[in-house]
């Protein structure tokens, strides 16, 4: 049999494993596994099975995984995001829609230093939802724009998405960092857009809340400077070449300890369960890590991934023809499948054929992650909607409803950064080294 | 009862290795900002970079069952919603088989590699740190992940006696 049809048969097995229940990690180490044996004999197979494991988890870029992930649960235990949507609602509040947009503008600074979307989502739930009720909100607007928000979280650093990017295509963190702050911005622009349109055609939808003084406003950012103050000083870090990715993490974890021990927002509790949801996390991250290493060893010794990128030269289309088809297909996987899950199940496959189309890398690694956003609230598995009617007690079906809006803007947002790869580039390109 | 009590030590186990994860993973972090503030002084912490790898290694390894334990692992569950619980058991319980062989397989692997670290004395390159035993720290995370999918598995088949 040609190694490439090994291949072809070994991605098969692993799908199928996956689909049959099986865990991911498991599934891409057996399937690769399996491969090896065939195609390089058992000797070799379990040579990588014994290399693999340890080399991949023994990374310095691999160790910013803990550390973004105790800062964001920290950040998220501390009640920040409570601080983050009443200055946000000082500032903004008094227009109409107000409220919807202040819970946008506090997801993408709260996006900013916890880095995760069901955490933004469930947290903005209990906190604005209420007030946004109180102030005769409609419902579905009201889930809709919390749900939404919550999805910068993987677009403005620090993200896992993309050191899981960077890890998967060796490309730099950082680069990939600064390329997601300007389109994340921008999101948070659409979304406040969006609502203030439709609030603008329907009043009905988000009247405006109580107007407050200049000295309110000023007063309003006592809780939340201090946040803001360590988003600053570690992706600044990274940004100027003081600090490695990791380094970051480790400052921006401290941090968020220190600054939730002093503000007495921590609780021992907290912190404990914290440090052991991170713990978790980074062992889920670990099986997934070591699989996609063996799947793509045993792929690159198949040399599927090669014949896959010859094969997309060879169609004679234009670059943005695949381009299109590869921004579809993972907006269809991102409404099924979770987005470490798809990023490492596909990116062994897709990235070269990406790369031989002479699309920059950094550029592409924020376009996969913004299809893959968009996927968090559309139907039937968007997991920030799950998470937001578990968090504040109102039916899915209510959620879905309002989402279409933002998926439009959603859209219109993806096509300007398909369009203007600058946007994503242009910090990046500024970069110290 | 006899049976019981060695299940709940598995769990014991796993717990204090995790337990041991989050102390690692605080000393990480700890490491980490030291060495950046002592470099600001013009004093950095030789070989902290290869430190914190050993650190992500046994940080790894250790939580590895008690991840396991706490069911933490990602899946895709998209057809098996669609299935009656009686048959979602059946695959929890193919899937709890499948990681036990994946680590029946790794378990010798590492332990391959262990030996042929200590025969070529592989270490660290600033602090010479020997290799092998946090080769050993993640072959033995490897093995209480087997141990805790036994676990699972016995429970799985005692649910359905029941």
């Amino acid at each position: 049999m040609n190694p490439d049809t090994v291949g072809l048969i070994g991605v098969l097995v692993m799908l199928a494993m996956i689909f049959a229940g099986v865990w991911v990690g498991t599934a891409m180490i057996l399937a690769g596994f399996l491969g090896l044996l065939y195609l390089e004999g058992t000797s070799m197979a379990l040579t990588i099975l014994g290399t693999e494991p340890f080399s991949q988890i023994a990374s310095y870029v691999l160790a910013c995984v803990p550390l973004y992930i105790l800062m964001g649960i920290v950040v998220s235990k501390t009640g920040i995001a409570s601080d983050l949507y009443w200055t946000a609602n000082k500032w903004v509040g008094s227009i109409r829609g107000g409220l919807a947009i202040a819970t946008t503008f506090a997801a993408g600074a709260f996006a900013a230093i916890c880095g995760s979307s069901d955490a933004s989502a469930a947290a903005m739930g209990r906190v604005a939802y209420p007030e946004m009720l109180k102030f005769r909100y409609d419902k579905r607007l009201a889930s809709a724009c919390i749900a939404a928000g919550g999805t910068i979280g993987i677009l403005i650093p620090p993200s896992l998405g993309f050191i899981l990017y960077g890890l998967l295509t060796e490309q730099s963190i950082g680069k990939l960092y600064m390329a997601g702050f300007l389109p994340g911005i921008l999101q948070v622009l659409f979304y406040s857009a969006t609502v203030y349109i439709l609030c603008k055609l329907k009043p009905d939808l988000g009247p405006a809340a109580e107007r407050a003084s200049f000295r309110e406003k000023l007063y309003s950012l006592k809780g939340t400077w201090s946040m803001l103050a360590l988003f600053i000083f570690t992706i600044g870090g990274i940004y100027a070449g003081i600090f490695t990715p990791t380094e970051a993490g480790a400052l921006g974890a401290f941090g968020a300890i220190m600054i939730g021990l002093l503000r007495r927002t921590l609780t021992k509790s907290a912190l404990s369960e914290s440090v052991k949801d991170t713990a978790q996390i980074t062992a889920m991250i670990v099986l997934l890590i070591t699989g996609a290493f063996v799947f793509m060893r045993f792929l690159a010794i198949s040399r599927l991934p090669a014949m896959l990128s010859e094969f997309v030269i060879g169609l004679h289309v234009s670059k943005y023809t695949i381009l299109v088809a590869i921004i579809v297909f993972y907006l269809i996987i991102g409404c099924f499948w979770d987005i470490f899950a798809a990023m490492i199940l596909t990116l062994p496959l897709i990235f070269p054929a990406i790369v031989v189309s002479g699309f920059d890398p950094i550029w592409f690694g924020v376009i996969m992650v913004r299809c893959m956003e968009i996927g968090l609230i559309t139907p039937p598995f968007g997991l920030n909607v799950f998470v937001l009617s578990s968090s504040i007690g109102i039916p899915v079906r209510t959620i879905f409803s309002g989402v279409w809006p933002f998926v439009v803007s959603d859209l219109a947002h993806l096509a300007l950064l398909v369009l203007f790869p600058q946007i994503s580039l242009i910090l990046p390109s500024m970069m110290r080294h | 009862m006899e049976k019981s009590g060695r299940l709940l030590v598995i769990e014991r186990v796993a717990s204090a290795t995790g337990f041991f994860a989050l102390i690692l993973l605080t000393i990480m972090m700890l490491l980490t900002v030291c060495d950046v503030i002592l470099r600001y002084f013009g004093r950095p912490i030789p070989g902290a970079m290869e430190l914190t790898e050993i650190l992500m290694v046994s940080v790894g390894g250790l939580s590895l069952a008690w991840c396991t334990l706490r069911f933490g692992h990602i899946r895709v569950d998209i057809l098996l919603r669609a299935f009656p619980r009686g048959v979602q058991g059946w695959i929890d319980v193919l899937n709890y088989v499948f990681t036990a062989v994946l680590c029946v397989l790794i378990i010798p692997a590492l332990l391959g590699r262990c030996l042929q670290d200590v025969k070529m004395a592989i270490s660290t390159y600033v602090l010479k740190i020997p290799e092998w035993p946090f080769v050993l720290v993640l072959a033995f995370g490897y093995l209480l992940t087997l141990c805790v999918l036994c676990l699972h598995i016995y429970r799985s088949f005692r649910e359905r006696q029941k």
